[in-house]
C-alpha cells in the first residue's frame, strides 16, 4: 500500500470514528488505532472502529497491589469477573462494575491449608465452582463455596502416559455435565478430557500432524539414521486455549496459522470433530495481509459471544477479530502499543454484557472495549439476523452502511431482506456489492422471470418478427439466385 | 477474392483436413488475416476476463491489465510457432514458418468465435446454470487443441505419432527458449551494470 494512500485510510478512518463517538457520547477519547476491515477480495478497507477503549482495570486500582503476570481471564453469566493473576499465585474476583470482591490465595485442602502455585488458567461453572489451573503445583483444583477444595485433578495415571508424564495444565473448562477439559503443556494429543470426578477419560479433539509429500518421502525413506536424529519431530500443533459455547462445543485456537489450509480457529462438536462454519470469504484466522516476515497472527484466546457469534485475540498484534455464526469477519480492533487501549502482550479475552475485556501479561491490567455506535449498529444487524428477524436486520444494515459503504456483510444482510421482501432488482444489486455470488444468483433467478414476465408480448413479438424477416431474406435470395446474380461460397462448392 | 479469403477460416474450423489441405498448397492462408485472428482472440479472452457476469467473474475489477493479456495469448502463439518451426525443420517437416503462423492462427478462430458469446451468455445466468458456461469454455479449448493438431500434421506432412511427439517436444522446446530468454536477458543486464561500472571508475578518476 502507498503510504498516501494509508495516510488517507488513516485520517479519514480516525476522523469518522472521532465524529461518530462524539455524535454519540461526549466525552470519549479518540481510538488509538486505525480501524479497518478486509473486504470480500481480501483486501484492506478503512472502517470505523467497532470498539473503543473505555478504560483500563489494574491491581493498584482495586487496592490489591499490582497484578503479576496475569495469564487468564473468565466472566460469568452473571458477570462476575476472574483473573488468574499467576505471579501472586492467587485468583482474584471482581464484580460486574469492576470492583475488588475477594481473592482466593489460600484455600482449605482436606483439613490443611494449602495454597495456588502460579495458576494460568480460571474457569467458572455456572453453579459457582472455581476451576483454577494450578500450573506450578501440577494440578487442576475445584474450589467450592467457602474457598474448599472439592476436586483435585492430578496427573492421571493411565496406559496413555508415560511414566515421566509431567501434568502441566494452562487452561481449563467444564462443560454442563461436569466433564473437565484442560488444555496442557507438552501434549500434544488435543485436550484433555476428565469426567466428574477427575478421572481420565480420553483425548479430545485431536490436533493431526500434517506435512507434505516430500517431507514424508525425504523422513520415511531418504534419510539416514543420523540425519533423522537431527530432524525436529513432526508434532501435532498444540491449542493454545478454548471456550464452550451454550451448546457444550468447544471452540478451540491454536498458533498454527500458517501453510495451505489452517485452521487455526476451530469449532468441536461433542465428538471431537471440527465443525466451525466458514462461508465468509476467508478461512476464520486472523489477518488476511500482514508482512510475510512477522508471519500470520498467533490466536491465543478465544470467547464466544451472544447470537453465535466469536472473538479471537491476535497476540502478535493486539488485535481482536469477530465473527459471526457463519465465520464472516465483522469487526476487528486494538493494537500494540503504549497509550491506554493498546496492548503489549495480551493473554486473555471474555467479555461482560457488550463489553470485551483483554487481560495484558506485560502492562499488568486489562482494558475494557466499549461498542462504538458503528459497533453497536453490527451487533444489533447481527441478532437480527441470527434471530430472523430479517426486515428489522435490513434496517439496521441500512443504517451500518451509512457509516461504512464498503461493508460486504452489510450489502448481504440488505440483499437477503429485499429478497424476502419481493425486491428482485435491488437483491440483486445489493447482493453485487456484498458480493456475494449464491444471493445473488438466486435474486438474479427471481428478477429475471418478472423481466420475462413483464415483457413477455414483446419478446415473443420480436422472436416472430425475425422469424418473418428472416423468411423473407431466404426468398429474396433464392429469387436472386434463380436469376443467376449470386456467386457464393455455397454456389461455388 | 477477399470475401473468399475471409470466409476460409471459417470453412477450416468445420472441415480441418480439407482446409488445412488448401490452406497449405492452394494458397488461400494469408497472414493478415492470421494476424488478425490472433488480434480477435486476444480480445475475445480480454472480454471474458472483464465483461463475464458476476457469477463467474472472479477477478478484482481493478486487477485488469491489457498488456498481461497480450502476454497470455500473443507471446505464448509467438513462442509455439517459433520452437515449432525450430523443431520440424529438423525433423523432415514440410512446413515453412509463414504457413506454420497461418495455420496455428486458423486454428484458433473458435476461441474467439465462443467466448465471446459464452462471456455475453454468462451476464444472464445463476450460479446453477454456470456449468454450460464452463462447458462451452472448454468446448472451445477442445476445438482448438484439435484443430492445432490437424494444423501441425497436415501443414508438415506427419502421420499422428510423429504430429503427437512434435507437439510434446515443441511444448519442451518453448520452455527452453523462455530460459535461454531469461538467463540472456539477465546476463546482458550483468554485462550493463559491470560496463556501467568501469564507466563510472574512469569517471571519478578522471
Amino acid at each position: 500500500m502507498r503510504p498516501t494512500h494509508w495516510m488517507r485510510k488513516l485520517a479519514v478512518s480516525a476522523a469518522l470514528t472521532v465524529a461518530l463517538s462524539l455524535a454519540a457520547t461526549p466525552v470519549q477519547a479518540a481510538v488509538p488505532y486505525t480501524g479497518y476491515t478486509y473486504d470480500g477480495w481480501g483486501e484492506e478497507t478503512w472502517s470505523p472502529a467497532a470498539y473503543a477503549p473505555a478504560g483500563v482495570v489494574t491491581g493498584e486500582g482495586l487496592g490489591i497491589g499490582p497484578f503479576s503476570a496475569p495469564e487468564d481471564l473468565y466472566v460469568t453469566a452473571d458477570n462476575r469477573i476472574f483473573v488468574a493473576d499467576t505471579g501472586n499465585n492467587r485468583i482474584v474476583e471482581l464484580d460486574g462494575q469492576y470492583r475488588f470482591v475477594r481473592s482466593y490465595d489460600k484455600f482449605d485442602n482436606g483439613g490443611k491449608e494449602d495454597t495456588f502455585n502460579k495458576p494460568q488458567g480460571v474457569f467458572v461453572t455456572q453453579a459457582g465452582a472455581i476451576y483454577v489451573a494450578d500450573t506450578g503445583n501440577h494440578r487442576v483444583v475445584r474450589l467450592d463455596e467457602g474457598g474448599k477444595a472439592g476436586l483435585i485433578i492430578a496427573a492421571p495415571k493411565s496406559e496413555f502416559f508415560a511414566a515421566d508424564f509431567v501434568f502441566d495444565p494452562k487452561k481449563v473448562a467444564v462443560d454442563s455435565a461436569n466433564r473437565v477439559y484442560v488444555i496442557a503443556d507438552h501434549v500434544f494429543d488435543g485436550i484433555m478430557q476428565f469426567d466428574s470426578q477427575g478421572a481420565f477419560e480420553s483425548y479430545f479433539a485431536a490436533n493431526r500432524v500434517k506435512y507434505g509429500v516430500a517431507d514424508y518421502v525425504w523422513k520415511k525413506y531418504l534419510s539416514t539414521e543420523a540425519q533423522k536424529e537431527r530432524m525436529i519431530s513432526f508434532v501435532p500443533t498444540e491449542y493454545t486455549n478454548m471456550d464452550l459455547d451454550s451448546q457444550g462445543f468447544v471452540f478451540t485456537t491454536t498458533a498454527d496459522n500458517s501453510g495451505a489450509s489452517p485452521k487455526p480457529i476451530q469449532r468441536h462438536n461433542p465428538t471431537g470433530t471440527d465443525v466451525l462454519i466458514r462461508q465468509g470469504f476467508a478461512n476464520p484466522s486472523g489477518d488476511l495481509q500482514y508482512n510475510p516476515a512477522k508471519g500470520p497472527s498467533r490466536l491465543v484466546d478465544i470467547d464466544v459471544g451472544p447470537d453465535g457469534t466469536y472473538s479471537a485475540l491476535d497476540n502478535k498484534r493486539g488485535r481482536i477479530f469477530t465473527y459471526s455464526s457463519e465465520g464472516k469477519l465483522l469487526y476487528i480492533f486494538g493494537a500494540i502499543g503504549d497509550r491506554v487501549g493498546t496492548l503489549q502482550e495480551p493473554a486473555a479475552l471474555e467479555r461482560v454484557g457488550e463489553d470485551i475485556l483483554v487481560l495484558d501479561k506485560h502492562d499488568l491490567r486489562f482494558t475494557i472495549y466499549r461498542p462504538t455506535p458503528f459497533g453497536k449498529l453490527v451487533n444489533e444487524a447481527v441478532h437480527n439476523d441470527y434471530i430472523g428477524n430479517q426486515s428489522k436486520a435490513a434496517e439496521l444494515w441500512k443504517q451500518v452502511l451509512e457509516l461504512d459503504a464498503n461493508l460486504n456483510i452489510a450489502y448481504i444482510g440488505v440483499s437477503k431482506a429485499m429478497l424476502r421482501q419481493g425486491h428482485h432488482e435491488a437483491a440483486v444489486k445489493d447482493a453485487k456489492l456484498g458480493l456475494d455470488r449464491f444471493a445473488y444468483s438466486k435474486a438474479y433467478q427471481r428478477y429475471r422471470k418478472d423481466v420475462l414476465k413483464e415483457h413477455f408480448n414483446t419478446i415473443l413479438t420480436s422472436i416472430l418478427g425475425l422469424a418473418v424477416l428472416w423468411a423473407a431474406w431466404s426468398q429474396y435470395r433464392k429469387f436472386k439466385r434463380r436469376k443467376g446474380g449470386m456467386s457464393d461460397v455455397e454456389g461455388a462448392s | 477474392m477477399w470475401k473468399e479469403l475471409l470466409k476460409f477460416p471459417f470453412y477450416v474450423t468445420v472441415h480441418p483436413f480439407k482446409g488445412f489441405w488448401d490452406l497449405k498448397y492452394d494458397n488461400k492462408g494469408r497472414v493478415a488475416i492470421a494476424l488478425a485472428i490472433l488480434f480477435l482472440v486476444s480480445v475475445a479472452v480480454m472480454y471474458q476476463y472483464q465483461y463475464s457476469g458476476f457469477v463467474v467473474n472472479k477477478h478484482h475489477p481493478n486487477s485488469f491489465n491489457s498488456l498481461i493479456q497480450l502476454r497470455n495469448v500473443i507471446l505464448p502463439f509467438f513462442l509455439w510457432c517459433v520452437a515449432n518451426w525450430s523443431l520440424t525443420t529438423l525433423m523432415d517437416g514440410e512446413g515453412k514458418f509463414k504457413e506454420i503462423v497461418v495455420a496455428s492462427a486458423y486454428a484458433m478462430l473458435p476461441i474467439f468465435l465462443l467466448f465471446i458469446p459464452s462471456a455475453f451468455y454468462s451476464r444472464f445466468i445463476t450460479v446453477e446454470e454456470s456449468a454450460f458456461y464452463y462447458y462451452l469454455n472448454s468446448f472451445a479449448i477442445v476445438w482448438f487443441l484439435y484443430l492445432l493438431f490437424v494444423a501441425t500434421m497436415t501443414v508438415h506432412q506427419y502421420t499422428v505419432l510423429k504430429t503427437l511427439t512434435t507437439i510434446f517436444l515443441t511444448i519442451v522446446c518453448m520452455g527452453f527458449i523462455v530460459f535461454l530468454c531469461m538467463l540472456f536477458f539477465s546476463l546482458v543486464q550483468q554485462m550493463y551494470s559491470f560496463v556501467f561500472t568501469i564507466y563510472k571508475e574512469l569517471q571519478f578518476r578522471g
